[in-house]
C-alpha cells in the first residue's frame, strides 16, 4: 500500500474501577481495521518505570504503527477521541487519557524520551513542550498525563528484545464478575508449549496468566512468538467467555527499565537503576515481615528493602552480611517522615561473598581435648593433660556460606511486567526479525 | 553501564542550564523545569502529596484519585485510600 507511516500512543485509558488501555487499543484496532489500513507491527505494549506513582496498575502504554492515508486518518481521529469519552469513567479524577500521531520518521527526541521513560520520571509539561514544538496531533483528558505514556511508545520500536503477549478479553459489564480460568487446563497448556511460552505456572503450579483486578482482562499469555502465544490460547479455557483477543509485541520480560547502573549520589526518586556496593548494614526483619539492610559506594550509603511476598527472595537477602559486594536492581522509593530515600529490591546479584573466619584455640595433639591460652605470648596449655605448647597459634577456619553468588530474583508472581525472568536470562530477540501472523486479532 | 549527570538539566537536558537545585530531590534542572515559587523540580511539583505537599507521592487514592504520600494513604491489599477519603468513609 502507498501511504504514509503513522504511529499512534494511547495511555492511561483506565481506571481502578476497570478498563484497560489495552482492551482501548484493541478497539481501536477494530476500528481502523475496517479502514483503508496496512499494519506495520502487531500493537506494541510498552512497559513503562514500573516505580512511579502515576500508574494506574503496571503502567503500559500502547503504541499501533500501519500505513494509511491522510483522509482515513482524519476520518478515524475524531471517532477515536469520542471513543475514549465514551469509554472511560469520567468521575473518577485521575483518569488522564492521552493520544498522540506521529508520522514517519519518529523524531530523535522522541526516541530519547522512550529511553528516559523506562526508567526515569517525565513530567507532563515536558512532553507538552515536546508536542506542541513538533505540532503533533494529539488529545487528551484530565491533567493530560496520558500524552508522556502514549508519546514514549511511539518512540520505542522495540529494536531490542521483545516478547510477545496475547490477551484475551472478557465483556466490559463482566468486568467485576470472576474470571475462573481453569487451572488445569493452563497447567496443560504449559505442558504442551514447552519453553515457546513463560510466566505461566509458579513454582507450585499456581496460575499466573489470570490478573485479579476488576479490568476486562481475562487472561495474558506471554511467549517468544505470535503463533506460539495464538496455540497456547487454544489450550485454555474458562467460565468466563473470551469476547475478543490481540496479540501485543512487548519489552515484558525484557528488563529493559534497569540497564543503568547509577552511583547512590545521583539517585532520584521513583528511578529504576542498578546500584552497586558493599552491605554495610546487617538485613533486619521488620515487624509487618519486611527485610532492611543497607549498602554503600564511594560516594554513599542508601537501605534496601524487600517485602514480605518475595518469600524465599526475603530469605537469601536475609542471609547477606556486612562486606558482601552486591548488585541491587531496586526502584528508588522516595522518603517519608519515617525512612530516607529507600532502594525497593527486584533484584539482587551477589558479586561477592566476605568470608566467615571462626578463631579457635588449637587441639591438644595428647589427649584431643581443647587447649586454653597459657598467657599474652606464652602459647598454649592443655588443661586436660598438662601438654603445653609454646609456640601454638590460634586456628582460623572458614565457614561455608549458605547463600552463592549469581543473581536471585523474587517469585514469578511478585515480578514487574518488565523484570527478565530466569527461564529468559539467556534467550533474546535482538534483531530477530518476526512476521506478522495472518490473525492477530479478534474482532 | 554506569549513569553519571552529565552538566546538562537533569530533565530537558537543556544544555543552558543556569542551575537550579530542586529542594525535594536535590535535581540540578534549567529554569523551563523549575518552579520558582516553591522551589521543586517539575518531577517534585508533579508528584508531590496532594494532602501534605512535604514528601512525594507513593501513590493516587483509588477512590478520589489524588496523589498522597505513604503517611497520608493506607494501603489496602493493591489499593491505596488517602486520609481525606479514608475520614469521610467514601
Amino acid at each position: 500500500m502507498n501511504g504514509t507511516e503513522f504511529h499512534i500512543g494511547l495511555d492511561d485509558i483506565d481506571d481502578p474501577g476497570g478498563r484497560c488501555t489495552t482492551h482501548f487499543a484493541s478497539l481501536v484496532v477494530e476500528l481502523l481495521s475496517r479502514h483503508s489500513v496496512e499494519w506495520l507491527d502487531y500493537p506494541n505494549l510498552i512497559r513503562l518505570n514500573p516505580g512511579i506513582p502515576f500508574r494506574t496498575r503496571g503502567n503500559g502504554a500502547v503504541a499501533l504503527r500501519f500505513k494509511s492515508d491522510s483522509e482515513t486518518i482524519s476520518t478515524t481521529l475524531p471517532l477515536i477521541e469520542q471513543m475514549i469519552h465514551d469509554y472511560i469513567d469520567e468521575t473518577y479524577p485521575n483518569t488522564n487519557p492521552g493520544f498522540v500521531i506521529v508520522e514517519n520518521p519518529i523524531s530523535t527526541d522522541i526516541q530519547t524520551l522512550s529511553k528516559q521513560a523506562l526508567w526515569r520520571t517525565i513530567p507532563i509539561r515536558f512532553v507538552q513542550r515536546l508536542i506542541k514544538r513538533d505540532n503533533l496531533t494529539h488529545f487528551s483528558l484530565g491533567n493530560g498525563r496520558g500524552l508522556v505514556g502514549a508519546l514514549s511508545a511511539i518512540g520505542n520500536t522495540l529494536k531490542d528484545d521483545y516478547t510477545f503477549e496475547y490477551l484475551a478479553y472478557r465483556r466490559i459489564d463482566e468486568s467485576s464478575v470472576k474470571r475462573e480460568v481453569d487451572p488445569e487446563s493452563v497447567i496443560e497448556m504449559d505442558r504442551i508449549m514447552g519453553n515457546r511460552v513463560f510466566s505461566n505456572l509458579d513454582d507450585k503450579n499456581r496460575i499466573l496468566i489470570e490478573p485479579h483486578g476488576p479490568d476486562p482482562v481475562l487472561y495474558g499469555i506471554r511467549g517468544e512468538n505470535a503463533s506460539a502465544v495464538i496455540e497456547a490460547a487454544t489450550h485454555v479455557k474458562s467460565v468466563q467467555n473470551v469476547e475478543r483477543w490481540m496479540v501485543f509485541r512487548t519489552n515484558q520480560a525484557t528488563g529493559e527499565h534497569l540497564t543503568n547502573q547509577v552511583r547512590i549520589q545521583d539517585l532520584r526518586p521513583y528511578m529504576a537503576a542498578i546500584v552497586r556496593g558493599h552491605v554495610d548494614k546487617s538485613p533486619r526483619i521488620h515487624e509487618g515481615g519486611f527485610t532492611v539492610f543497607g549498602i554503600k559506594d564511594d560516594t554513599s550509603h542508601i537501605d534496601c528493602a524487600v517485602y514480605e511476598p518475595t518469600r524465599q527472595f526475603r530469605n537469601t537477602v536475609n542471609m547477606l552480611l556486612i562486606g558482601d559486594e552486591v548488585k541491587v536492581h531496586a526502584s528508588v522509593r522516595p522518603k517519608s517522615r519515617t525512612h530516607g530515600l529507600t532502594l525497593n529490591l527486584e533484584g539482587l546479584e551477589i558479586l561477592h561473598l566476605s568470608p566467615i573466619i571462626k578463631t579457635e584455640s588449637p587441639l591438644c595433639p595428647e589427649c584431643k581435648k581443647r587447649m586454653k591460652s597459657a598467657g599474652t605470648r606464652k602459647g598454649f596449655k592443655c588443661v586436660n593433660c598438662g601438654y603445653k605448647d609454646p609456640e601454638g597459634t590460634k586456628i582460623e577456619t572458614r565457614i561455608e556460606r549458605k547463600i552463592d553468588l549469581g543473581l536471585y530474583l523474587p517469585p514469578l508472581s511478585a515480578q514487574r511486567h518488565l523484570t527478565r525472568p530466569l527461564s529468559r536470562i539467556k534467550k533474546n530477540n535482538s534483531g530477530k526479525s518476526f512476521d506478522m501472523v495472518r490473525k492477530w486479532h479478534d474482532p | 553501564m554506569l549513569f553519571t549527570f552529565s552538566t546538562a538539566c537533569e530533565i530537558c537536558e537543556d544544555e543552558d542550564l543556569q542551575e537550579s537545585r530542586c529542594k525535594m530531590c536535590g535535581a540540578r534542572v534549567c529554569k523551563n523545569c523549575f518552579v520558582e515559587s516553591n522551589g521543586l523540580c517539575l518531577n517534585c511539583e508533579e508528584a508531590k502529596c496532594y494532602l501534605c505537599g512535604d514528601y512525594l507521592s507513593s501513590r493516587a487514592c483509588n477512590v478520589c484519585g489524588k496523589l498522597v504520600c505513604e503517611d497520608h494513604g493506607t494501603k489496602k491489599d493493591e489499593a491505596t485510600i488517602c486520609d481525606e477519603c479514608r475520614l469521610s468513609d467514601k
